[in-house]
């Protein structure tokens, strides 16, 4: 029998790809790592991990003041 | 709302729905007024009125294929195509290969272009006692003080200049095209609001009587009779006196409402004239002409809406303003750093942009507004803005769009191979593939795509073979 998962696909970079494979470690929402470029993830956490993204962009940001 | 919302585009649009979706007794009502029909033809595409134009001193019925000679043989499909869109709007009807434009139409078309007929509906000029104060200078001077109370009143910066409270109806319109919402403090501008904000002041307008034709919707009011008051106001001359005679209750409530936009102006002593300010009278002139060109100087500019930002290669902007407004309005991207009596300096920062991002507002409406507000100087360049400056606002817009998420269902599991290309194609056919892999026998699917195919082997279900699938079991 096929089974159906809900949630949400996420296409995106590599180096994304890793970072979400690193967050993943500390909290489970991948439900499955399609390939380089895809993932399918629970929508619950969608929002955590785009802040989490982008707290990270933040970080590496430059700011001259 | 991500489309350039409020732009005639939509308004056309708009109009082209309402029309093919009244019933024909009404469409009859809206004909029967000149304006209307003047302001529908100006409306429509080229080919359109190329179309009308021809047939319109014809009273006979014309054969479709005299028709299509009119155009040259590779062009023929695209007037069919337009003669089928005329029939849409019921201003052509066709019966057995001959078509004719619709009486009332045509008459009433003819009317208009020759000023027969019941000139009414263009407005009556006002012969009453005329108050020589009222001169394009002080209406000018009313409707940009109106407009502008209006968008202060979104960007919230009302401690300045006491700004009179907008009326009841303001607030409505407001609220009704989601341009701002109710908040725990009094109403608070939305993400469509700051879009709002940044367009020119067509647009503007534009956005503001599309909702006047929703509210009617909404309010069950004659739809006809708003239709033809906005098809008049739209035909008004600027400067001059129009009577209220000729309006029905619900115009001159309209007329109110509007007048509280700076798109009308009236005297409150004397209520039975009202004027059309140049917010009005510009939109029909530039639409007569290339209909792109809202980034480009319109007739719509006063001297303060001239360009007035420098923006330099290394991110800084000079804006050559006194305007709480527009400084406000700069507020939202910029990072504003000094400001002198006539200048006010700032730069381009990644902080100011991501607030802006946040708000909804994307990196392309931010491009247009400096392109569309950029000082003279600026504008003799190409590109007007530096490559430099455009690119790293679309850089940081992208670094906030990493993840490019979709709604899906992940199909696992098949269990036999024929089966999983059964479902693979079938999703294939409809175009809801998100990704599949077909060694490790998984597939992604959109949302919609899912119910789609659950839809179909649940009417596979009464069959009952053992060879046919079950749907897929939810988890």
């Amino acid at each position: 029998m096929v089974k159906a998962v809900k949630g949400t696909f996420i296409e995106c970079d590599p180096a994304a790809r890793e970072v979400l494979l690193r967050l993943n470690s500390e909290e489970k929402f991948i439900i499955e790592d399609l390939d380089t470029t895809h993932l399918f993830i629970n929508s619950a956490h969608l929002q955590r991990i785009q802040n989490a993204l982008d707290e990270l962009m933040d970080s590496n940001t430059y700011t001259a003041a | 709302m991500a489309t350039q919302m409020g732009s005639e585009e939509e308004f056309k649009t708009t109009i082209a729905e309402y029309l093919e979706a009244l019933p024909t007794q009404f469409c009859r009502r809206v004909f029967s007024s000149p304006a209307a029909c003047l302001a529908i033809f100006r409306l429509l595409p080229t080919v359109g009125k190329q179309l009308i134009m021809s047939m319109l001193y014809l009273d006979a019925p014309l054969q479709l294929q005299d028709v299509s000679q009119w155009a040259k043989p590779e062009h023929q499909r695209v007037v069919k195509a337009k003669v089928h869109q005329l029939r849409k709007l019921q201003l052509l009807a066709e019966d057995a290969g001959s078509v004719w434009l619709n009486p009332i139409f045509r008459e009433q078309l003819r009317n208009a272009l020759t000023g027969g007929g019941d000139f009414s509906s263009f407005g009556i000029p006002y012969t009453g006692p005329r108050d020589a104060r009222v001169d394009p200078k002080r209406l000018a001077k009313y409707a940009d003080e109106r407009w502008e109370a209006v968008l202060h009143f979104m960007v919230g910066r009302s401690a300045h200049d006491a700004v009179t409270p907008l009326s009841e109806s303001v607030r409505d319109v407001l609220r009704m095209s989601r341009l701002m919402e109710d908040g725990p403090m009094g109403m608070q501008i939305t993400n469509s609001g700051f879009q709002f904000l940044l367009q020119n002041a067509a647009s503007q307008v534009w956005t503001v009587l599309l909702q006047y034709l929703r509210l009617a919707e909404l309010q069950n009011m004659d739809v006809v009779e708003v239709l033809n008051f906005l098809f008049q106001l739209v035909s008004l001359q600027l400067g001059r006196a129009y009577s209220v005679e000729a309006l029905t209750r619900n115009q001159r409530k309209m007329l109110g409402e509007l007048r509280d936009f700076g798109l009308i102006f009236q005297d409150e002593r004397d209520e039975r004239a009202f004027y059309a300010t140049h917010l009005i009278t510009s939109l029909t002139s530039s639409s007569t002409q290339s209909t792109e060109r809202s980034t480009g100087p319109s007739e719509l500019t006063t001297t303060s809406e001239h360009g007035y930002i420098i923006l330099e290669t290394n991110c800084r902007i000079y804006a050559y303003t006194n305007s709480p407004l527009q400084i406000a309005i700069l507020n939202l991207f910029v990072h504003l750093v000094s400001r002198f009596s006539n200048l006010v300096t700032g730069a381009i920062t990644r902080n100011g942009v991501r607030q802006a991002l946040m708000h909804g507002i994307t990196a392309d409406q931010i491009i247009t507004f400096l392109t569309a507000n950029a000082h003279p100087q600026m504008q003799s360049r190409t590109p007007v803005l530096p490559v430099t400056v455009t690119d790293q606002i679309r850089l940081w817009e992208q670094e906030r769009n990493r993840l490019h998420p979709t709604q899906a269902h992940f199909y696992r599991e098949f269990g036999q191979r024929q089966y999983f290309e059964r479902v693979y194609r079938y999703a294939l056919d409809i175009g809801v593939v998100l990704w599949a892999n077909a060694e490790k026998q998984q597939l992604v699917v959109t949302r919609q795509g899912h119910a789609k195919i659950a839809e179909l082997f649940k009417s596979q279900r009464p069959t009952n073979n053992a060879t046919n699938p079950q749907p897929p079991a939810q988890s």
